[in-house]
């Protein structure tokens, strides 16, 4: 059975950034789809990225967090994009932070197929998407946070999330 | 700068529970454990219940269509493919309609489904999902070790779309997509299309590298369609490809070039382990049994099966190549042997150099024999080398610690020496104070010294003239099966065929081999185009710094001029004469092509 769970969210509202970046925690035991009888398990997390005008500050909110059981390989992200979302898991083990980048779900590139079977890339700009993260649960993990990389603004913090046990 | 904070705490519910529900997991092909396997599942969208035998169905289809598309059907053994049908409320998917391409005769509907599929807005083909959450809480609760995801969904109209994951639609060329996608996510292969300002980056099939001698894909230059292509103009002029509209990466109606193939043939092997399993365990030493004992590897074999099994028995390569073999108790003549079960996959898919060192798996068991009192000592696989060759060095009869003269501790070290060498290992005997030394000498012999030239380009007809230097054997090989063991080999009337990479190996006394290359050029172009080729001077030639080039026939002509190695440096449109500057082309041989309407010449080019 699955139980209804909570996140709590705090948010640090800087008056100088205008709440430009939110703070809050998960708590993995609690997560929905917990199994305290599996040895490893792999946490899955959904961010909605908005922004509200054009070339306002990018804002990022946990929307959804589950986990699952198992192990997973990781497939490392190939391709570039000019437009990112870069996750940096923090663990408390000294280990050197880890480093993923995502597609900007706010600039998404997706591969057009013309019948004829050439290809071609379409880029299409939104003021809201849906960041999907996935990555095998750490006990030494603390921190996760949020980068929204672009060409003009470089990396600008968005959202830091505290994973507790 | 200060800056101030407030603090608001707000709790924030995620109610998850009526998404997150468990569907049955169709396995559609099981060929073993899922952390020993690429997994792929095959979600489907716009399927009511009423639709999911035609998913499953749809799902067996594209599973059929990827596992017989090469090289994944060598390695089908190497997958997992499972499906997860969910029921849609509608059948089919949203078609908005208004694109400028949308299909006249498909009819423009809102369809309320699983993971919210449509039609693009503004790209009608363009097919993407939208219910990401819905996504993530059913993979998480049904299949969370995926590695690929794949979308069908319900209509028959041609669409799809690519990014961290592949949607495309039942048309029957749409499974294509999903198979260009996997290309992406699986192998990080690259487009090899000019997909735009900023997509240019290192990856198996692309690079800013169009040096022969050390691009990526040298080891596919001597075969066909492989080469070094330019992707464009402008910023794609930075950036080559291994061939030109003939590789599924740039166009869907073709397969996996040979580059790209090997690319993908390498990332399944680095997922997944050819070694399933071995008896006995091997985490103590084994005590030999004094009838002897059976050693077994079970293997994961591709089809055909390009797998090698070698077997050693204390450094010493033993005479099996099956899977198993008996060890008799006599065989071991020391307390502690080492037995090695090295595991390689020799699919010619690949020819990546560093293949063999890098993708041997090795199991090794520590065979007692009680009766036999410690000795210890170091067996080398080879004890001479040429100068670059690596051999292991194998600590053999230590129950303990080591610690090599190289700083090393493990048991199998890879020593390169550039000289001869004396390595020396100590033994900490567990549970003692004793200390046992050992030691080995590794002769290094030097590399013989070689190089290669052509006195070309060459236009067609002509004879093309390879050159070696070095001081012992020679032993030519390049394109149309050429070969030589002459010093400096002649090829007369020279065509396309001829041109291309030519090697020249050399062996000395010691039996070191070293090898060197040279590109013959062969201009296509006719050698001249007799009208053309008389109305036209360029001269000085040789030239100090500028050319002047006179046309007799009006209207434009086409300057072209490309270094040895035929690629562009330079273009001119120009009416009857011009001047070209040069000064900042270093002295050499260059080629030029020079066309007037349909007339075209061309021409060597000597700069001082
Ligand atoms: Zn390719």
């Amino acid at each position: 059975m699955l139980r209804r769970s909570s996140i709590l969210l705090l948010i640090f509202c800087s008056q100088l950034v205008h709440c430009r970046q939110a703070k809050s925690y998960v708590r993995t035991h609690e997560l929905p789809n917990y199994d305290k009888n599996s040895i490893n398990h792999i946490l899955f997390l959904d961010f909605q990225i908005t922004r509200e005008k054009e070339n306002g500050a990018v804002k990022a909110e946990l929307i959804n967090a589950i986990a699952g059981n198992g192990k997973m390989k990781d497939l490392g992200s190939g391709r570039g994009h000019p437009d990112q979302i870069k996750a940096v898991h923090y663990f408390s083990d000294r280990r050197t932070p880890v480093e993923m980048f995502y597609e900007h779900p706010l600039s998404r590139t997706v591969e057009v197929f013309s019948q004829d079977g050439n290809l071609g890339k379409s880029t299409h700009t939104a003021r809201q998407g849906t960041l999907s993260i996935r990555f095998q649960e750490d006990q030494a993990r603390e921190k996760i946070e949020l980068y929204s990389v672009t060409p003009d603004q470089g990396a600008v913090k968005i959202y830091s999330l505290l994973v507790k046990k | 700068m200060k800056t101030s904070f407030t603090a608001i705490t707000a709790l924030l519910l995620v109610s998850i529970g009526a998404l997150a529900q468990k569907f049955p997991v169709d396995t559609i092909y099981k060929a073993g454990s899922i952390d020993n396997r690429v997994n792929i599942v095959i979600l489907g969208d716009g399927f009511t219940q009423g639709e999911l035998p035609k998913f499953l169905n749809e799902s067996k289809k594209f599973a059929d269509f990827f596992l017989s598309y090469s090289p994944y059907n060598r390695y089908r053994n190497y997958f997992n493919i499972f499906s997860i049908g969910t029921p849609s409320k509608e059948s089919g998917i949203t078609n908005p309609g208004t694109a400028f391409d949308a299909y006249s005769d498909q009819p423009v509907e809102a369809k309320d489904t699983y993971f919210g599929a449509s039609f693009g807005n503004s790209v009608h083909r363009l097919v993407t999902i939208s219910n990401y959450t819905v996504l993530s809480n059913l993979l998480a609760v049904n299949l969370p070790s995926y590695d690929l995801v794949v979308v069908l969904v319900n209509s028959p109209w041609y669409g799809g779309s690519g990014g961290s994951f592949a949607v495309h639609t039942l048309h029957e060329q749409a499974n294509k997509i999903g198979v260009h996608e996997i290309g992406h996510t699986l192998t990080h292969l690259n487009d090899e299309y000019w997909a735009g300002s900023g997509y240019g980056w290192e990856a198996p099939n692309m690079t800013a590298n169009s040096n022969i001698a050390t691009i990526k894909w040298r080891n596919w230059l001597n075969t066909p369609d492989i080469g070094v292509f330019r992707h464009g103009n402008g910023e794609a002029s930075n950036w080559y490809k291994p061939t030109a509209t003939n590789c599924l990466m740039e166009v869907l109606h073709r397969e996996f070039c040979k580059v790209c193939r090997e690319a993908t043939a390498e990332r399944i092997l680095e997922l997944v382990n050819p070694v399933e399993q071995f008896s006995p365990d091997n985490a103590e030493a084994v005590v030999m049994h004094e009838k002897g004992m059976s050693f077994a590897v079970r293997l994961l074999a591709p089809v055909p099966n390009s797998l090698m099994v070698e077997w050693s028995l204390g450094g010493k390569p033993l005479d099996v190549k099956t899977d198993h073999v008996d060890i008799p108790s006599a065989a071991l003549t020391t307390r502690i042997t080492d037995l090695t079960a090295s595991i390689f996959d020799s699919t010619l898919i690949s020819r990546q150099d560093d293949r063999k060192v890098r993708r041997t798996k090795t199991v090794t068991w520590k065979l007692e024999r009680k009766d036999i009192p410690m000795n210890f000592h170091i067996v080398a696989a080879k004890d001479t080398l040429c100068a670059g060759e690596s051999t292991t060095l194998t600590a053999q009869g230590c129950l303990g610690t080591l610690n090599w003269s190289t700083g090393e501790s493990t048991q199998v070290i890879t020593a390169t020496p550039g000289l001869s060498t004396d390595f020396t290992v100590s033994c900490y005997e567990r549970g003692t104070d004793n200390i046992h030394p050992a030691g080995i000498t590794i002769v290094v012999s030097p590399l013989p010294i070689v190089s290669a030239s052509n006195t070309g380009p060459y236009f067609k007809g002509a004879q093309i003239e390879l050159k070696a230097n070095a001081t012992d054997s020679y032993d030519w090989t390049g394109p149309d099966n050429f070969k030589s063991v002459l010093q400096n080999p002649v090829i007369k009337n020279a065509d396309t065929v001829n041109r291309g990479i030519y090697t020249v190996t050399t062996r000395n006394w010691a039996g070191c081999v070293a090898s060197a290359s040279t590109q013959v050029i062969i201009d296509a172009l006719p050698v001249a185009d007799n009208d053309l080729h008389s109305s036209v001077q360029v001269f000085p030639n040789p030239a100090k710094g500028r050319i002047f080039i006179k046309v007799k026939p009006t209207g434009p002509s086409n300057f072209i001029l490309y270094d040895v190695a035929g690629r562009e440096l330079l273009r001119k449109t120009f009416v009857q004469a011009t001047e070209i500057n040069l000064h900042k082309l270093e002295s050499g041989i260059y080629v030029y092509s020079l066309s007037n309407g349909k007339n075209e010449t061309a021409g060597k080019l000597l700069l001082e």
